[in-house]
């Protein structure tokens, strides 16, 4: 890792989504990220370096960046597995449950595999905690129905064994 | 979301590393897919470590492979009262004289002086080891202390682990404790296979009045030890004598000394063992 002169830190870096849009954010947003980091040209003197162009859509893109620009200054917090509860306000902090809680489903997916490919191993985890969480306590049809699955013909033997471990996990824990 | 393409497939593990256990076996029941997901030891051993996090003690062979076998065995396993010999060698016991004991012993004993409990370790010869620094009660180790496991304590029999015998002391009786240790105790002792606190702070479970072994429980064994007779244990039970007894030495037919000892038969054999009347 270079060491980072000042004018360095107040350089902006262009990075494009797959759409087209640019954003120009701070370096230190930027390399939040650790991929884009690697990725950006500390050879190059002059401001208006070349446009870093990133497979993401701007809407995920955009999100992504408004997390690293939150996150350079505080550090996330680390999540728990298995998750104590399904509030992630009390576990993240207000402002990354009120981050990751997006309408669209969709969008949580896009975030974790976005999360993946520049290796933001916070976000990857509150993504996917959120995603946990909304899965969480549903029943085996309506997780059919969130994965949009078809339902399968048990045999009398496979539906006798999970009973037998629904039967251990709810009281094998018991002191 | 399709669940067959690969990337999604590792995020999708990525999500289910925060499910707890339940939420891991109700995903197994909803398609065969989901079920070698849930399955996979990646996810359990994140459980296990949560799991097992502050527990005295988790056997090996489930700590040598996190999974979800591993998780339930473990669960089921907390429970076990019967100790292996290699478990029991390879644990360092925490030491104290109940009051029972009397104050001939409690005045001695360092956990009563300073809440800094003796610690014994037993080791795979037979032999018993001090393992502390504490000055008290060193005269008794001049006489080797030596252990075995016995099948008879408490007017009952045990299988093989449940009481170790060490010289003609009273038995210690092993059981579990609520977090997953082991505690060893006699009317008179015990031991912990973990470090315990200052008796004013010790939890109530591990407190004398919170353990199950007294004086009236082992009366027997209290009475040959203080009078120093050497009778085999076997031949003061009350229940069916002619049950069956496997003798711990070697070279001897279980059967013929298990054979029919009666009441009668026990006054006899206390002198000559093999006399079947």
């Amino acid at each position: 890792m270079e060491t980072a002169p000042m004018e360095t830190e107040q350089r902006l870096v262009k990075l494009s989504s797959s759409q087209g849009d640019v954003f120009e954010v701070e370096f230190g947003t930027a390399c939040y990220a650790d991929v884009v980091k690697q990725m950006i040209d500390f050879t190059s003197e002059s401001s208006d370096a070349e446009t870093i162009p990133l497979n993401l859509k701007t809407t995920v893109l955009e999100k992504v960046l408004q997390y690293c620009d939150y996150h350079r200054d505080n550090e996330p917090k680390e999540i728990p597995k298995p998750l104590p509860t399904t509030n992630l306000g009390e576990i993240v902090g207000d402002w990354d449950a009120a981050f990751i809680n997006v309408d669209d489903e969709n969008m949580l997916y896009e975030l974790i595999l976005a999360a993946n490919y520049l290796d933001i191993k916070p976000l990857l985890d509150l993504a996917c905690a959120k995603a946990a969480c909304a899965i969480k306590h549903m029943t085996p049809d309506a997780i059919r129905e969130h994965f949009n699955l078809q339902p399968e013909q048990m045999t009398p033997e496979e539906e006798q064994e999970m009973l037998e471990e629904l039967k251990w996990c709810t009281d094998g824990g018991a002191a | 979301m399709s669940l067959d393409e690969t990337p999604e497939h590792v995020t999708l593990e990525r999500v289910f590393t925060f499910f707890e256990p339940l939420d891991l076996c109700v995903l197994a029941s909803v398609s065969r897919a989901l079920r070698g997901l849930s399955e996979r030891d990646s996810l359990w051993s994140v459980l296990c470590t949560s799991l097992w996090q502050g527990k005295a003690f988790v056997a090996e062979r489930f700590r040598q492979t996190p999974s979800k076998a591993s998780y339930r065995g473990s669960l089921a396993d907390k429970h076990r009262d019967t100790i292996t010999r290699g478990e029991l060698c390879s644990l360092t016991w925490h030491f104290r004289f109940k009051r029972d004991a009397g104050e001939e012993w409690t005045d001695a004993d360092p956990y009563w002086k300073r809440g800094s409990p003796m610690q014994w370790s037993f080791r795979t010869d037979g032999k018993m080891e001090r393992a502390d620094d504490h000055p008290e009660l060193r005269a008794n180790e001049s006489e080797v202390r030596r252990w075995k496991f016995t099948r008879v304590s408490c007017g009952a029999r045990g299988p093989k682990g449940r009481f170790v015998k060490v010289g003609r002391f009273p038995a210690y009786v092993v059981s579990r404790t609520a977090n997953w240790g082991w505690l060893m105790e006699s009317c008179w002792v015990v031991l912990y296979s973990f470090p315990i606190s200052p008796y004013s702070q010790l939890p109530n479970e591990y407190r004398d009045e919170g353990l199950k072994v007294d004086t009236d429980l082992q009366w027997a064994e209290a009475f040959l030890y203080n009078n120093a007779l050497n009778v085999p244990l076997r031949y003061l039970l009350q229940d069916g004598a002619d049950s069956e007894y496997e003798p711990e030495t070697e070279g001897r037919s279980a059967k013929r000394r298990g054979g029919a000892r009666t009441r009668d038969s026990k006054r006899r054999k206390k002198s000559s063992p093999k006399a079947n009347g």
